[in-house]
């Protein structure tokens, strides 16, 4: 293709004044700094970003303006003649001259920013070896530029009777992508468009050079019938592309549980009673849609709650049968709540979130036993919705607060973490009233790390220096040290009620973990070895009053133990099973702890992936999630 | 020589055969003497802007008809001697040249010894320069 | 027919072109072929579709309707290949403004296999064109100097020029034709000239065209043309305008002057003056030739034409 490069280098030498220009405009800041009142305007550091900007400006500046006149002109003064008597392709002529203008605005982006990178600061070469790479996104973004130019100046310059046609697909154009950046909105995804960018991008300059070339190649030197080529060639293929959008988004936005292939160690967590669970995509995605879902796991029903990078937390009462959350989008963040008595989770949004502090970020920490009732944390203070219509009921302004519960409709028990100097980590207990909307500091638990639950009127607490104590839940008074600070050879701060007020609790000694049962009275029941691990953490109790203790090793081996209390050893042992592992990081509900048998002591990730609901008394696991058919490891 | 030749594109007569009778008529006079060079086609055709083509035809029917001769590397010249033509030949050519004459003149309506008299006149006229400008 | 011969292929055949621009027809039905070596020149009026049917034969138009073919193959499929080996000066030049004639060169030189560039800097040098100056700069003359030199320097076998002498004085039409006919005695080009300048070409076409409207009526050797159209004036003709006045002839335009009746006649021989006089019992015929611009604009030029 000779043809192409004679035409290139012609354009390119013919246009040479802007390169002159470039440099013209370059110098103009550096030299501009020579005057001592400009520099004291400027400021050292101004250097930096003005050479970004003119770098960037400079050259989508040309690329628009070569780009809208490189052919257009010609076709205009009608001189495409001379080229199509001549032996050169209708492609060559159009690549050539496209390439003439990407050219020139890159070199002008250069030249623009070079003295003032020569200059200035050295930081700025440094990062012009990482700016390296994003070398052919800047010359696919100019090429874009132009080729939208050219399109633009064809159908303006035609004055063919097409351009109100153009206008029209232009604007359903317009219209088809808006409806597909809807549904992935909608869908609470916004990775997808991290994920189709680049692709739609191309496709994009795919379509407008096509057309381009179209026009050129069949159009020749007739101005009209190149314009209806371009017109027939860039609608026809941004349409199809749009609809082939639609078509790929129902493919990622339909995924479904078994569509997902899942890592061992995505997440997932079960309600404390009842048959629903939450389930994270993992790794696997469709289109950088990485849905949660909340599934019952009884039926298989499910719905999709969003990406997971947008979701917050997933909260559920604890009856099992509500779930809210909160799904980052914008400026006011939708509250979302999920009935989960029937066979499929029903979801409602409520897309305006009230009240004074609805632009302040903020999470759920606790539904009310009833489900009307939500606490939301923020960083200012605390407020309680109602899930029904999203109303402000309550709002305190009291900062820190970190886990909170409802004792009932109208009185909350919150958790705050003070940071006054000389206090390492106290957390004040405080009673609200919703009514009178009063609060009240009750007590205080100094050094406090984690209140890993509540049960009646005590709180498990696990402190900074090692200590797992109960106590009051009013006052915080101390009622049994069930660890004294200190003794433990690696603190570990895992802990859970069980049923009748018993604790247990991992602790570590220089064999390993150890698995350790307390009575409500504070006595020791049972004391089982664990072994080495990384990690270690209760899930609850089965059926049968096992204590479910998941295991990770090194190296992700993971095991779960079945501990018999009562014998005081291991019943059962379940190579390459885990249970939910949020049980290792503390409630923000600390009332909420699986319900021994519930869903959250049988349903285990297993090294394959898959999702089991594992029968306490048999073993045999259900698949609910299939895996990702073996680990690469 | 292309001064002396006169082509009236116009005229029904094909302008080769213009040029041929042109090139004959003034070897006929000694306006062109034999040996005498003649114009290229290329430069006898811009002369008179004609197709070369044309030209080339005529110079190519002269030659063949033994009034111009081509030497090799040198152009093109008048032929040394004029033509000697078979007496059949001769007789047929002036048998057509003289239909033509005579068709001319019938056409005009004009009387046989009226004709005769025409022809004696011209025949005096493009032999008389020979006799005055033969050096 | 039986299969061609390679010389026998036309270089340029058109056959059954239409070109309609919406409603309105520029060319309708045009059939011709430009035989090798020829110089063929096409005559219409202005929007008869001149321009229209070069472009559709040099692949730069797709016609509404028929094909037009050069070298044996499609004009709008085989252009790149074609243009290898024609030299085209548009009507109006075209090359980029801001170019200069070195540039030019320098710019198509790159798309040809043969160039010659000694015959452009002569020929520039030879109408008195700067190298270095801007080709908008230049005057009309200057500018079809360059157009003409590009043309010639690929020493294409085929050269299409779109009426290249308009607006061009005397001495600069005289000068194209000297540097057309130069490159014809060298190199037999074959010729397709759209032309208004009709004495001028008069003496170098050897097939002539005429297009009346958009359609094609006449398209023979330009010798069987003059020697068939013939300016009648008898001495006398009684009723001049009758139909059979003036048989066997076909007569093309009829006028009435002072000193008596003429007519132009398109199929004029000997023998048909014969019976013609013969019938009338006319004692003399003049009998005239006519130019090359009299037989256009008694073909063309009048609306009225008998049979």
């Amino acid at each position: 293709m000779s043809g192409l490069w004679a035409v290139t280098v012609r354009e390119i030498r013919e246009r040479r004044f802007v390169l002159l220009a470039a440099l013209a405009l370059g110098l103009l800041p550096p030299v501009g700094t020579l005057v001592p009142a400009a520099r004291r305007l400027a400021g050292g550091d101004a250097g930096e970003p003005l050479a970004l900007l003119l770098g960037l400006a400079f050259p989508t500046a040309v690329a628009l303006g070569l780009g809208a006149s490189v052919i257009c002109r010609d076709v205009a003064e009608r001189r495409l003649g001379f080229y199509f008597a001549r032996p050169i392709s209708g492609l060559a002529l159009w690549g050539g001259k496209m390439a003439a203008v990407v050219v020139l605005a890159g070199a002008s982006g250069l030249l623009v920013s070079l003295p003032l990178v020569a200059l200035g600061a050295l930081g700025f070469t440094e990062s012009f070896d990482s700016l390296l790479p994003s070398v052919l996104p800047f010359a696919a973004g100019l090429a874009l530029i132009a080729a939208a130019a050219h399109a633009g100046g064809t159908m303006l310059r035609s004055r063919s009777g097409l351009l109100p046609l153009d206008l029209v697909l232009f604007l359903s154009a317009g219209f088809a992508f808006a409806a597909a950046a809807w549904r992935v909105v909608d869908a609470g995804a916004p990775g997808v468009f991290l994920r189709v960018g680049p692709t739609l991008t191309a496709g994009l300059l795919a379509a407008l050079l096509g057309a381009g070339a179209a026009q050129v190649v069949f159009g020749r030197a007739d101005a009209r019938r190149g314009h209806l080529f371009l017109s027939a060639t860039l609608w026809a293929s941004l349409l199809s592309g749009i609809a082939g959008l639609h078509i790929a988004l129902s493919w990622a936005l339909s995924v479904a549980p078994g569509d997902v292939a899942r890592d061992q160690l995505a997440g997932f967590n079960a309600a404390p009673r009842g048959d629903s669970f939450a389930l994270d995509s993992g790794r696997s995605d469709r289109l950088g849609y990485r849905p949660v879902f909340l599934v019952n796991a009884a039926t298989g029903g499910f719905v999709r709650l969003g990406s997971a990078e947008t979701l917050s937390r997933l909260i559920f009462s604890l009856d099992g049968r509500r779930a809210a959350w909160i799904r980052y989008l914008g400026p006011r963040p939708p509250l979302f709540v999920a009935l989960l008595d029937g066979p499929q989770p029903v979801v409602s949004a409520i897309p305006r979130a009230v009240g004074p502090h609805a632009q302040d970020h903020r999470w759920p920490i606790s539904l009310s036993g009833d489900g009307r009732r939500l606490l939301v944390g923020r960083g200012s203070g605390a407020d309680v919705l109602e899930t029904a219509t999203g109303r402000l009921v309550a709002e305190t302004s009291l900062a820190g607060v970190s886990q909170g519960s409802f004792d009932s409709a109208n009185r909350v028990r919150l958790y705050r973490r003070l940071n006054e100097p000389g206090s390492r980590g106290d957390l004040a207990l405080v009673a609200w009233n919703l009514e009178s909307g009063e609060t009240r500091e009750t007590g205080r638990v100094e050094g406090a790390r984690t209140v890993n639950g509540l049960q009646g009127n005590r709180l498990l607490v696990s402190t900074w220096n090692g200590a797992v104590e109960t106590r009051d839940a009013d006052s915080g008074a101390r009622l049994d040290t069930l660890v004294p600070a200190g003794s433990s050879h690696r603190p570990h701060w895992e802990g859970r009620f069980l049923e009748d007020g018993r604790v247990s609790l991992i602790a570590g000694d220089e064999t390993g973990w150890r698995l350790r049962v307390f009575s409500a009275d504070g006595d020791a029941l049972a004391d089982v070895p664990i072994g080495r691990a990384v990690s270690a953490f209760i899930a609850g109790e089965s059926r049968s009053g096992d204590v479910v203790v998941g295991v990770l090793s090194a190296s992700f081996v993971t095991r779960t133990l079945f501990v018999d209390v009562s014998a005081g050893g291991v019943r059962a042992q379940e190579e390459g099973l885990l249970p939910d592992m949020g049980a290792l990081w503390s409630a923000s509900d600390p009332r909420l702890s699986p319900a021994p048998g519930s869903l959250g002591t049988r349903l285990f990730s297993r090294s394959d992936g898959a999702l089991v609901d594992r029968d306490p008394t048999s073993g045999a696991q259900r698949i609910l999630v299939p895996g990702r058919a073996k680990r690469e490891e | 020589m292309s001064h002396a030749l006169r082509v009236d594109p116009r005229d029904a007569v094909p302008i080769w055969r213009q040029i041929e009778e042109g090139v004959r008529g003034l070897v006929g006079t000694g306006a062109l003497p034999p040996g005498q060079g003649v114009p290229s086609v290329r430069d006898l055709a811009r002369d008179l802007r004609v197709n070369p083509a044309t030209v080339s035809k005529a110079y190519q029917r002269l030659t063949d008809a033994g009034v111009l001769e081509v030497r090799r590397g040198e152009g093109t010249f008048v032929a040394g001697a004029p033509p000697v033509l078979a007496r059949a030949e001769r007789t047929r050519t002036l048998r057509e040249a003289a239909a033509r004459y005579a068709t001319v003149a019938i056409t005009l309506g004009a009387k046989p010894d009226e004709a005769v008299e025409q022809l004696r006149a011209a025949w005096s006229n493009v032999s008389r320069p020979a006799k005055e400008g033969a050096r | 027919m039986s299969a061609a011969q390679p010389e026998e292929v036309p270089v340029i055949a058109v056959e059954g072109l239409s070109v309609r621009y919406g409603r309105t027809p520029a060319l309708e039905d045009v059939s011709l072929s430009v035989p090798r070596g020829s110089i063929y020149a096409l005559l219409g009026r202005n929007g008869a579709g001149k321009s229209s049917l070069v472009r559709c034969v040099l692949g730069q138009q797709k016609p509404t309707r028929g094909r037009a073919r050069l070298f044996g193959e499609d004009a709008w499929s085989s252009r790149r290949r074609a243009m290898t080996r024609v030299g085209v000066v548009p009507e109006e030049p075209d090359a980029p403004p801001e170019m200069t004639a070195r540039d030019l060169a320098a710019f198509c030189r790159r798309l040809y296999p043969v160039w010659d560039a000694a015959s452009v800097d002569a020929r520039l040098h030879r109408f008195g064109v700067p190298q270095d100056v801007p080709f908008a700069r230049l005057s009309k003359g200057q500018k079809g100097a360059v157009m003409l030199a590009l043309c010639l320097a690929p020493r294409p076998d085929v050269l299409v020029l779109d009426d290249p002498t308009l607006g061009l004085d005397v001495v600069a039409r005289r000068a194209l034709y000297d540097e057309l006919i130069t490159d014809l005695a060298d190199r037999g080009v074959t010729v397709l000239v759209t032309t208004h300048d009709l004495s001028g070409i008069e003496g170098l076409a050897s097939r002539v065209a005429m297009l009346r409207g958009s359609r094609l009526v006449l398209d023979e050797e330009q010798e069987d043309l003059k020697t068939r159209f013939r300016r009648l004036r008898p001495s006398s003709v009684g009723r001049a305008h009758e139909p059979g006045a003036w048989a066997p002839f076909d007569t093309v335009t009829i006028r009435h002057r002072d000193w008596g009746d003429e007519a132009v006649v398109s199929n004029f021989d000997d023998a048909r003056l014969e019976a013609f006089r013969a019938t009338r019992g006319l004692s003399d015929v003049e009998v005239g030739s006519l130019s090359l611009e009299e037989i256009f604009l008694a073909v063309v030029g009048e609306a009225e034409a008998t049979s």
